[in-house]
């Protein structure tokens, strides 16, 4: 946890990251396939907070995400809930940050919430959403990686 | 805390369901759409900015040569718009012919101006005396009175516009002059109508103080040998009384323009 310092650039990033979903997101997405700003921020910050900082840093992510989509904002606010206490479980234990392991945290983030979602809202044609889901996951591991880069230059380092 | 999260998760999804119910605005997204918009808003303008911009860059030559092709359709669609505006006139010019009422003593022959020989004052029709065309026969366009027919061949034809100076003496050496009425007068003024030049004719009324009007309509008055009565031959646009002579001369826009002469009849 990085005190004020790391939530007051959490929630400008979360803001940007609001921002970027609602005007940018469609316009860089190709193929049914586009990157979710919030979760990359609340993955990539959650790596710098601890469990419970991470948790609600992950529940203001979703309230943002679903009303950016204005689908349904309890699935929205439950599954990167669930993410970011995830993430901050496993920032929790030892391990040396990279951007690699900004990449895989953020794809694996990315594939358990849209799943998770999937449970919480069933669509029926499944195999589209996987591979799209798959692709997003990838979109999102690489835009992760230069994000999670600043913030260990500006929040220092990870805990460990 | 993540179970106490998940819960207000779901308060905020209920408070959105029942507000979507009720048709009301949902007031925890709206409260979170406030903060985001006043950012997403300029931030969109600017990146389509962008995108334009990087495409144009990229696509340049594409662009231009797509310019290029745009402005010729362009030009074409001109040119087509034009001609339809005069295929059009020329449409109503040919009903208007197709709704001349009979002539007693004539029957109308029609034919299409294949020459026009402007130095002359001369057009040359397709029709000749196999089609019954004789010397002297007056020639009509929808407008009015064109001239008369000055030269016969077996399927051609020769007229001498209205315009000619030359109108005054045929080819057979006698004079012939249009008899012709002023209509916008009662009683209609009589006069004489001759080709000045090649825009304009001339008329003469006998009478000095005729009462003749600028925009008065000129007909033949079918005093003429061949010409029946009541062709258009033109407008006034000037008079000018000459008391000495005892006459009044007006001068005549014709009623015909040598560049929509297409179809005519002739009147044998």
């Amino acid at each position: 946890m990085k005190g004020v310092k790391g939530w007051v650039i959490g929630l400008l990033l979360l803001w940007l990251a609001g921002a970027f979903q609602q005007a940018v997101a469609f316009q860089i997405s190709a193929g049914g396939v586009g990157p979710d700003f919030p979760l990359i921020v609340v993955v990539t910050v959650a790596l710098f907070f601890d469990r419970r900082s991470a948790t609600v840093f992950g529940f203001i992510g979703g309230a943002i995400r679903g009303a950016i989509a204005g689908g349904h904002m309890a699935a929205y606010c439950v599954t990167e809930t669930v993410v970011g206490y995830l993430v901050g479980w496993f920032a929790g234990m030892e391990f040396e940050g990279n951007m690699v392991v900004a990449f895989v945290v953020t794809a694996l983030a990315t594939v358990s919430t849209q799943i998770t979602f999937l449970l919480l809202t069933p669509r029926g044609a499944i195999l589209p959403y996987l591979a799209a889901t798959i692709g997003s996951a990838m979109y999102n591991g690489v835009l992760a990686m230069p994000l999670y880069a600043l913030l260990k230059r500006v929040l220092d380092s990870p805990r460990h | 805390m993540l179970v106490g999260l998940c819960a207000l998760g779901f308060i905020f999804g209920s408070l959105q369901n029942s507000a979507r119910i009720k048709q009301q605005p949902d007031r925890v997204g709206n409260v979170i759409r406030f903060f985001i918009e006043p950012l997403a808003v300029p931030l969109s303008s600017t990146t389509r900015g962008i995108a334009d911009f990087a495409q144009g860059l990229a696509s340049a030559r594409r662009l231009a040569s797509d310019n290029r092709r745009l402005k010729q359709i362009e030009q074409a669609m001109q040119m087509y718009s034009e001609s339809m505006e005069f295929k059009d006139r020329e449409i109503a010019r040919l009903r208007a012919m197709q709704g001349f009422g009979p002539i007693v003593g004539h029957k109308r022959i029609p034919a299409s101006v294949c020459g026009v020989s402007l130095n002359e004052n001369r057009l040359t029709l397709n029709v000749g005396s196999r089609q019954g065309v004789k010397l002297g026969c007056p020639v009509e366009c929808a407008d009015g009175l064109v001239g008369t027919i000055e030269e016969v061949g077996s399927d051609q034809c020769q007229v001498l516009m209205l315009t000619s100076v030359g109108l005054q003496t045929t080819s057979t050496g006698k004079t012939q002059l249009v008899g012709a009425l002023d209509v916008n007068r009662n009683p209609p003024l009589l006069g004489v109508v001759r080709g000045e030049n090649a825009s304009t004719l001339s008329m003469t009324f006998f009478d000095p103080k005729a009462p003749v009007q600028i925009g008065d309509l000129i007909v033949t008055s079918g005093s003429s040998e061949k010409i029946p009565p009541n062709l258009t031959i033109g407008k006034v646009i000037q008079t000018e009384s000459n008391e000495e002579f005892g006459t009044l001369k007006a001068r005549l826009s014709p009623a015909f323009e040598l560049g929509t002469l297409d179809v005519v009849f002739v009147l044998a």
